[in-house]
C-alpha cells in the first residue's frame, strides 16, 4: 500500500467510527421522535424497536387539540422577535457610539459595559421579579422582553465590527454633509450585517431556550413561553411518555430549523466570539 | 482666517458628534443601569437584611453579615456548593471528549459538515426538552435500564434521578452530552488556526499521529481550551435549569445547588434577604473564576 492509500483507509476507518458514535451520540433524539409516534404501552418494549410498530398519530393530534401549544407558540414567537429586534437597535446604536463617535467619558463607559458581562443572569432575576412586582409588570410579556433588549455583549460584539470598517468612510459622508445618524443607518451598518445576523441568531436562541426567567417571572399559563409550557404539560401528563415526546419534539422543531437554515453564521460566529453561555 | 474657520466648523462638529453619540447610547445605558447594576446593588443590600417579602419593602431590616453566618451551619448550602464542585467533572470530561473528536472531525472525517451538524444539535436544544427526553431514557424501566438487564445481564441497574449516589453523574452525562459539540467546535476553529507546515515537518521527521496530537495540537490549543475551561466553570456554577426540571434538588438534597437554593429561600420560602447572601456568594465565585482567568491569559497561555 502507498502512503496515499493507507492514509484513505485511515480516513474511512475514522470516519465509520465517528459515525458510529454519532449514532449513539444522537441516540436521545432518535428515540424521542420514534416515541412520540408510538402507542403509549409500546414505549418501553424490549429490544429497542425505533421504527415503532405501527405509527400513531394521536399524540401530535392531541399535543395540539388540548393543550396550549399554539398558543405557547405565539407567546414565545412574540417575546423572542420582539427581544431580539430591541436588543439589536439598542446594542447597535451603542456599539456605533463607542466604535465610531468621540464623546466624553466613552472609555469609562464602555468599562462598565465590560464588567457588566460578568454578572450572570441567575443572580439578578431575584431584584427583577421585586422590581417588576412593584411597576406591575410581573406576568407580562415585557418582564421577560425589556431586559433581553440589553446585551453589553452584543454590544461588544458589534463594537469590534464596526472598529474594523475604515474611518474614511465616515470621514467621506461628513464631507458630503450627511449626518453621524444617517452615516450609522446607511453607510456603515449595512456594512456590518453579517454581525448582526450572528448577534441576532444567538439571542433568538437564548430567548427561545430560557427556562428560570419565564419559569419566575410568568404566571399564567396562558402567557407560558415554549420551555416552561413544555414543563407544565409534562406535569399534567405525567405518565404517558409517547405524549410528552410528541410535545418535546413539537418544542425543538422551530429552533432546530432556524439553526440548519442559519448554521453558516452560526458556526462562523462561534470562531468569532466564543463568549456565548 | 480659513484656519479659523475650519476650527469652528471641526469643534461644531465636535459637539454635535458627541450628541449623538449620547443619544445613540442613552436607551441601551439605562437598560444597563436598570436591568444590571442596580439590580446586582440591590442584591448586595438586601443581603445584609432579614425580609420577608411579604410585609413589602417597610419589612426589610438590617441584620448586617447574619445571612453570611448562618450560611456557614446551613445544611442545605453546604451540600449545594459541594454538589456545584462535583459538578464541575462535566469540565474536563468535555474538553477531553471535544479535543479527540475535534481532531478526528477536523483531519480525517468525510462530510465534516453534516457529521458535526449531528454533534451540535443538543447544544441549541433547550435544557427542559433535553431534560424531558433523558427522564424517559433513564427511568426505571426505561431503555437504558432495560439495555442493562437484558442485554450486560445486570439485574439490580441504578435508579439514576431516584437514587442519590446516581442523580449527580447522571445530570453530568447530560451537560456534557449537551455541550460536547459546542466545545468541539470551537477546538477546531482553534486547528483551523494551527500552521500545516507544523505537521508535515513533524511528519517528516517521523511523528507519529498521537504524538502529533499531544506535542502539536494541543499546546497549540492551550488558549482555547483554557477559554472553555473558564466558561464551563462558571457555567457549573449558574446551573439550575436541568437540576429543577429533572430532580428539584432530590432526592433528598443530593442534586441540590446554589442558584437551585437561591430559588428555593428566594421563591419558595420568600425569605429573600438570605436567598441574596447565597446569590452575592454564587457571584463572588463567578468573580474569582474571572481574575483567574485574567491572570491566567497573561501566564499559563501559550500563544
Amino acid at each position: 500500500m502507498t502512503g496515499k492509500q493507507k492514509t484513505f483507509m485511515i480516513r474511512i476507518v475514522i470516519t465509520a467510527v465517528v459515525l458510529g458514535l454519532a449514532v449513539i451520540f444522537i441516540f436521545p433524539f432518535l428515540w424521542m421522535i420514534s416515541t412520540s409516534f408510538k402507542m403509549e404501552m409500546d414505549v418501553f418494549d424490549f429490544p429497542i424497536q425505533l421504527i415503532p410498530k405501527t405509527w400513531n398519530l394521536e399524540n401530535y393530534k392531541k399535543v395540539f387539540a388540548d393543550s396550549n401549544f399554539l398558543l405557547f407558540y405565539r407567546n414565545s414567537l412574540f417575546i423572542s422577535v420582539v427581544s431580539v429586534a430591541g436588543n439589536l437597535v439598542l446594542s447597535s446604536t451603542a456599539a456605533y457610539a463607542f466604535a465610531r463617535l468621540k464623546f466624553r467619558g466613552s472609555k469609562g463607559i464602555f468599562a462598565l459595559y465590560m464588567i457588566t458581562l460578568m454578572i450572570p443572569l441567575q443572580i439578578v432575576l431575584l431584584p427583577k421579579f421585586i422590581l417588576f412586582q412593584r411597576i406591575g409588570l410581573y406576568d407580562s410579556y415585557w418582564a421577560l422582553i425589556l431586559p433581553a433588549m440589553i446585551s453589553p455583549f452584543a454590544t461588544f460584539f458589534l463594537r469590534q465590527t464596526y472598529l474594523s470598517i475604515p474611518m474614511e468612510l465616515s470621514e467621506a459622508g461628513l464631507i458630503d454633509g450627511a449626518s453621524q445618524w444617517r452615516i450609522y443607518w446607511q453607510l456603515i451598518m449595512p456594512l456590518a450585517k453579517g454581525s448582526m445576523v450572528t448577534v441576532g441568531i444567538l439571542a433568538f436562541i437564548d430567548s427561545w431556550n430560557d427556562y428560570m426567567q419565564p419559569s419566575i417571572l410568568l404566571r399564567s399559563v396562558e402567557k407560558f413561553t415554549i420551555p416552561i409550557g413544555l414543563e407544565w404539560f409534562s406535569t399534567s401528563n405525567s405518565s404517558n411518555y409517547a405524549l410528552i415526546m410528541a410535545a418535546t419534539v413539537v418544542s425543538l422543531v422551530p429552533i432546530l430549523l432556524i439553526f440548519i437554515l442559519t448554521q453558516k453564521y452560526y458556526i462562523e460566529s462561534i470562531a468569532a466570539s466564543g463568549i456565548k453561555g | 482666517m480659513n484656519h479659523q474657520v475650519r476650527m469652528r466648523k471641526k469643534n461644531k462638529f465636535g459637539r454635535s458628534e458627541s450628541r449623538t453619540a449620547y443619544l445613540m447610547l442613552l436607551p441601551s445605558f439605562l437598560g444597563v443601569v436598570i436591568f444590571l447594576i442596580l439590580p446586582l446593588l440591590f442584591v448586595l443590600y438586601l443581603s445584609f437584611t432579614q425580609w420577608n417579602f411579604a410585609k413589602g419593602f417597610q419589612g426589610i431590616e438590617f441584620n448586617g453579615i447574619e445571612n453570611y453566618v448562618r450560611m456557614l451551619t446551613d445544611d442545605r448550602v453546604k451540600t449545594s456548593l459541594a454538589n456545584n464542585l462535583i459538578y464541575l467533572l462535566n469540565v474536563p470530561i468535555t474538553i477531553v471528549l471535544a479535543i479527540f473528536l475535534g481532531a478526528a472531525l477536523n483531519k480525517y472525517v468525510f462530510f465534516k459538515k453534516g457529521v458535526r451538524v449531528l454533534y451540535y444539535l443538543p447544544f441549541i436544544s433547550s435544557m427542559v426538552a433535553v431534560s424531558m427526553v433523558f427522564r424517559n431514557l433513564f427511568s426505571e424501566y426505561g431503555p437504558v435500564n432495560e439495555f442493562l438487564m437484558n442485554v450486560l445481564h445486570i439485574s439490580d441497574p441504578p435508579k439514576w434521578f431516584l437514587s442519590s449516589a446516581w442523580v449527580m453523574p447522571t445530570i453530568i452525562l447530560i451537560q456534557v452530552w449537551h455541550d460536547l459539540g459546542n466545545s468541539t467546535m470551537i477546538l477546531i476553529a482553534g486547528m483551523q488556526g494551527i500552521s500545516k507546515d507544523l505537521y508535515e515537518a513533524a511528519e517528516v521527521d517521523g511523528a507519529s499521529g498521537w504524538q502529533r496530537l499531544t506535542k502539536i495540537t494541543i499546546p497549540l490549543l492551550t488558549p482555547y481550551i483554557f477559554f472553555l475551561a473558564i466558561i464551563g466553570i462558571m457555567n457549573s456554577f449558574k446551573v439550575y435549569d436541568v437540576i429543577k426540571v429533572l430532580t428539584n434538588g432530590g432526592p433528598g438534597q443530593s442534586s441540590n445547588v446554589l442558584v437551585y437554593a437561591v430559588y428555593h429561600y428566594g421563591f419558595k420560602m420568600y425569605d429573600m434577604g438570605y436567598a441574596s447572601a447565597i446569590s452575592v456568594l454564587v457571584f463572588a465565585i463567578i468573580l474569582i473564576v474571572t481574575a483567574v482567568q485574567f491572570a491566567g491569559q497573561k501566564k499559563w497561555v501559550n500563544y
